[in-house]
């Protein structure tokens, strides 16, 4: 069985996925090039056996939400995808869990002003109350977990409350040259 | 996608990779100008059954839908190379398209909107001879149990072209992962291609689209075909129409079908907002609803799914096939089945040089015809019209008579493995086929056009030149078109052909006649012939080269 990823050259999820497995097989974070590369040519096969992969952010959540098991039994995606499908349909089928790989990696959406207005923006998107109430909608945890955890509680999905273990994608630069190495592989 | 409005200004800390474009900033509001003109969603033909969907779409959102169906491959060709003007794209499996770097630029956007999965629709007469009536032995049912079913004759069935369509060509990928043993990461190696000859052993009613296939499919239900290959809601349709001798039942292969899976793209971003319009009503209750009742085919909108159940066939868990994106796979399959596996083609071509051939660029009409058959064309669409490995041709020219005949034989192409049994490739086209190729081009350029039009005397002639060639080698698929500007004057007329006709034997009714029409002349008694003799009238004048041949070629 495979976990069905996004298209690696296209999206980032698919690319967390690499960072992880990278991570695994390596027994710890890839910092050189030479490891990069050799680790990426060992991981490449959970890319290339899935055969063709979506490349649009929803694509793998939106086969395992509609197509299932039989397509997409186990399929990669950010927390928030799940829980906001849970929050929209107010639950899950009974057949959907969400299982957190230890160690996972943690996105943070980091919101970058420009200039002073810009700065309020990002000022009032971190404290508003309203709008972090919107950004829990969409399935994103806030600075406050209690109301995130207040929301999904009532869609009945299981989220973890605290993300332990937690690690950092290997540097810009390796993740590039191990997406290049996949991306090889997966057009030979 | 939501997601997508709400941080729009955000930035992703690992931005390691560009990411999918929905995640863009969205453009500038389009002006409303547009609002009101066409959205033209270019359609892959399995579609055409969804075209009420215009009307809905227009009272439901005001955007005037307006579809335009093709085959897959022509379809996808148009949007790869942008020779399209349609605003959207709607195809039942774009997997070809968006794995191609060109392809992915063309889609703006994507969503989703229903499923079928590709399915074996057995009669039940035939299910139960073979035991495939008992639930317990369908469920085991793979692609191995029914390439032996068609090897050995117990299988006959109807499917749309490999070479041109979605469903013969994931029908076909079946076959080879069965074969292969393997499904994921498929390659050209793996090809078997005695699982492949042993498959098409069976294939009894070739045809170009659903359309078609299923009109043929229920006058041929019991004497040619008992099975017919194609997305469940066909299928589906077919056993609800009341139009079959019996019902089919269903029989999805167990190591893996392949779905259909609608996605609706956007190619013109200046109408996104119609799109997001269209995609939302698409994908909402009512749109779904109708779907699944009329067109039955599967919602993606998980909260009309139990609300449409009881129209699908209940059934366990189905296993998808991985699609293999690799082009050298799909291109050397499509290859060798058009030029190893098919029935070989064996055709006379009735060449008009009358004098009326001569005004009106006629001439020209017809030489870049056999030009554009005879070519070197290797594009997707190029490939499937132009004459393949072992086909056979008899040029036929005629005047005030029949004249003499010359025949060409085209070889095979270049070499690949000898009596290998596994692995394909795209095949390069040797010296002696090119030089083939090349005598029927310069045959085209030698014609003179003179004298008078002896058009139904010449088809007959032909007709009969085909009868006598089918005793010495039946395993061709024979058939005669005719190029001509219509303008019988010589010999016999229309009711003359048809008396002449009655007196061959009946089984020229497997000869079909193509008509590819220049100039001005009505089409009315060229319709009428072809009603007698099977085949079809191809205007020249409004359709592309391309389009009549696949035409022709997914007749013969």
């Amino acid at each position: 069985m495979l976990v069905s990823t996004t298209d690696v050259r296209r999206s980032n999820s698919a690319a967390m996925y690499l960072a992880l497995t990278s991570y695994a097989v390596n027994g710890d974070v890839v910092t050189d090039r030479p490891t990069a590369q050799a680790v990426a040519l060992k991981v490449a096969e959970l890319f290339k056996r899935q055969g063709y992969q979506e490349n649009y952010v929803n694509g793998n959540f939106d086969d395992y939400v509609s197509i299932g098991i039989g397509k997409t039994p186990l399929a990669f995606i950010y927390e928030n995808q799940m829980v906001q499908f849970a929050l929209a349909k107010k639950g899950v089928q009974p057949d959907m869990v969400l299982i957190y790989p230890q160690p996972t990696i943690v996105n943070k959406v980091v919101f970058v002003s420009m200039n002073e207005r810009a700065k309020a923006l990002g000022e009032l998107l971190r404290t508003n109350a309203e709008l972090q109430r919107i950004a829990v909608e969409y399935g994103f945890r806030i600075a406050d977990t209690g109301v995130f955890m207040q929301a999904v509680k009532n869609t009945g999905l299981v989220v973890e409350e605290r993300v332990s273990q937690v690690i950092d994608p290997p540097a810009f630069e390796l993740m590039a040259e191990m997406i290049d190495v996949v991306a090889k592989e997966m057009t030979q | 996608m939501n997601r997508t409005r709400a941080l729009a200004a955000a930035a992703l800390l690992f931005t390691l990779v560009a990411c999918q474009k929905a995640e863009a900033p969205p453009p500038a509001p389009t002006a409303p100008a547009t609002a009101a003109s066409e959205f033209k969603v270019l359609a892959t033909s399995d579609l055409r059954d969804a075209q009420p969907l215009e009307e809905m779409v227009a009272k439901a959102t005001g955007v005037k839908l307006k579809f335009t169906f093709g085959g897959t491959m022509e379809s996808t060709e148009a949007v790869l190379t942008g020779k399209t003007d349609a605003s959207a794209a709607w195809f039942a499996n774009a997997k070809y398209l968006l794995s191609d770097p060109q392809g992915q630029a063309r889609v703006k956007l994507q969503e989703k909107i229903m499923l079928s999965p590709i399915a074996v629709g057995v009669s039940q007469s035939t299910a139960k001879r073979l035991g495939w009536d008992d639930p317990a032995v369908a469920a085991k049912v793979d692609w191995r149990v029914i390439t032996e079913a068609a090897r050995s004759g117990k299988l006959s069935y109807a499917l749309a072209n490999p070479a041109t369509s979605n469903q013969g060509f994931m029908a076909l990928m079946g076959v080879v992962a069965a074969a292969s043993n393997k499904s994921e990461a498929l390659s050209a190696e793996d090809v078997d291609r005695t699982a492949i000859a042993a498959f098409l052993k069976g294939y009894k009613l070739p045809g170009d689209n659903s359309t078609y296939l299923s009109e043929k499919f229920i006058e041929q239900q019991g004497s040619t075909v008992n099975a017919f290959i194609n997305y469940e809601s066909w299928l589906l349709s077919l056993n609800n129409s009341g139009k079959l001798r019996e019902k089919l039942s269903l029989v999805y292969p167990r190591e893996g079908v392949s779905t259909a899976d609608y996605p609706f793209m956007l190619l013109n971003d200046t109408r996104r907002a119609d799109y997001q319009k269209v995609v939302a009503y698409l994908k909402g209750p009512e749109a779904q609803t109708w779907l699944a009742r009329q067109t039955l085919r599967r919602p993606t909108n998980v909260d009309v799914v139990a609300t449409v159940a009881d129209v699908f066939p209940p059934g366990a868990m189905r296993v998808e096939l991985p699609f293999s994106p690799d082009r050298a796979l799909a291109d050397g399959l499509i290859d060798a089945y058009l030029n190893e596996f098919r029935r070989p083609i064996a055709s006379t071509f009735v060449l008009d040089t009358s004098g009326s051939m001569a005004g009106g660029g006629r001439r020209a009409q017809l030489v870049e015809a056999m030009h554009y058959i005879a070519g070197g064309d290797a594009s997707l669409t190029g490939r499937l019209a132009k004459l393949t490995s072992r086909e056979r041709v008899w040029m036929l020219p005629f005047a005030s008579s029949a004249g003499a005949i010359t025949a060409f034989e085209v070889p095979a192409g270049r070499e690949q493995v000898k009596g290998a049994l596994k692995g394909v490739q795209q095949q390069q086209d040797s010296d002696a086929k090119l030089a083939v190729l090349a005598d029927v081009r310069a045959y085209a350029d030698a014609l003179k056009m003179t004298g008078g039009t002896a058009l139904y005397d010449s088809v007959l002639a032909a007709l009969n030149h085909m009868l006598e060639q089918r005793k010495k080698a039946p395993e061709y698929q024979y058939s005669v078109v005719a190029f001509t500007d219509g303008e019988n004057n010589v010999g016999r007329d229309l009711a003359a052909f048809k008396a002449a006709y009655a007196q061959l034997p009946e089984d020229v009714r497997a000869i079909p006649v193509f008509m590819v029409l220049f100039g001005e002349a009505s089409e009315a008694d060229l319709k009428a012939l072809v009603a007698v003799t099977g085949g079809r009238v191809f205007d020249a004048r409004k359709a592309s080269l391309y389009s009549v041949f696949k035409d022709i070629r997914a007749y013969q």
